[in-house]
């Protein structure tokens, strides 16, 4: 499995965070699991490297926290997206295509 | 099982945030450390390597404690700066002169005091300040209203302090600019007048009502301490 650069990878977190809570609230741990699981390892969030984000995008007005009871009876701090993050998710996939795509043209890097 | 909820606390250190919030964060973290332990768990692992593996999340306490700091005071610092000092402040401005605006509409007379002195090298040396008494009366409640407007925000003592004293902190600072200036685009006027006209202002539109003002700030300054909730809950 081919990890990735930190620095890419903390370029690419704000938009991996906002496109998994787009299905939906989750906390902080169930959004580590499905990122991981969604890049099949390569992007792995620890706790150091979740949370500082999480607060920063909450500060920011992208995401909403509330404490949520779960079915288990445990309460947690659940994150969704707010209509203002979520109008940074196209604007950001852009961004994102239009470099790799640059990256490609430059080191032919996609997939054969 | 590890009680993560203390271990957190223990490591974390004081975030320097509201005690709601920093005790927030400690649970939340706790949460996320006690899934990852319970899914290494269920993995199949070792009681102690699973615990290895959830110490590996954070490899520098020191540093999360600043990152978090940072992310939760840092952009938001200008927002709550502008919600507890800069609006509430500006407002208490206007009240302030709307105030004295209506006291002025509905007739009330100023009342003068002349402190004066006769010295020899510049003759008579006077100071006329002029009060209305109505409008000073009323101004420890914009003070009060300032402060208690701050508090409610977020905002420490000092900003309540000075959203309570804002109108008269600012007059002082566009006095000062206002003789600062006079000193350079005017020379020729004798410095003795410059600062009796200072010494007016200063007292009539800093001083006196800056005390007022300060009067209904007063009882906002203190901190009520509530007894803090346990921070560290047993699993």
């Amino acid at each position: 499995m081919t990890t990735l650069d930190p620095v890419i990878k903390r370029g690419s977190a704000e938009l991996a965070l906002l496109a998994v809570l787009a299905d939906g609230p989750l906390h902080g741990y169930e959004i580590a699991r499905r990122i991981e699981d969604r890049s099949g390892g390569a992007l792995r969030f620890t706790l150091a490297s979740l949370y500082p984000l999480l607060y920063r995008l909450e500060a920011r007005g992208w995401l909403k926290a509330t404490w949520q009871t779960t079915s288990g009876g445990r309460r947690r701090r659940c994150y969704r997206l707010t209509s203002t993050g979520r109008k940074q998710i196209a604007p950001l996939r852009q961004e994102w295509r239009a470099f790799f795509r640059a990256l490609n043209r430059i080191a032919g890097v996609a997939d054969a | 099982m590890p009680d993560w909820r203390q271990f957190v606390s223990a490591h974390l250190g004081p975030l320097g945030l509201p005690p709601k919030c920093e005790q927030e964060i400690s649970v939340e973290l706790a949460d996320h450390l006690q899934d990852h332990y319970a899914a290494a768990l269920r993995d199949g692992l070792a009681a102690e390597q699973a615990a290895a593996i959830v110490l590996d999340e954070v490899p520098d306490w020191a540093a999360l404690n600043r990152e978090i700091f940072d992310a939760k005071r840092g952009e938001a610092s200008m927002k709550q700066v502008t919600r507890s000092l800069w609006l509430p402040g500006v407002a208490m401005l206007f009240l302030y002169a709307f105030l004295l605006r209506v006291v002025i509409w509905t007739g009330s007379q100023p009342s003068v005091f002349f402190l004066g002195r006769q010295t020899p090298l510049t003759g008579y040396m006077g100071l006329a300040l002029v009060f209305y008494l109505p409008w000073l009366i009323l101004l420890p409640i914009v003070g009060a209203l300032g402060a208690y407007w701050s508090k409610r925000s977020g905002g420490g003592v000092l900003q309540r302090l000075l959203v309570g004293m804002f109108p008269a902190t600012l007059l002082l600072a566009l006095f000062l600019c206002m003789m600062l200036l006079a000193f350079v685009a005017d020379p020729h006027v004798p410095l003795a007048l410059k600062f009796a006209a200072l010494g007016t202002y200063i007292i009539g539109w800093v001083l006196i009502p800056g005390a007022a003002l300060f009067i209904g700030v007063l009882p906002f300054l203190r901190n009520h301490q509530r007894p803090r909730s346990a921070g560290v809950v047993s699993q």
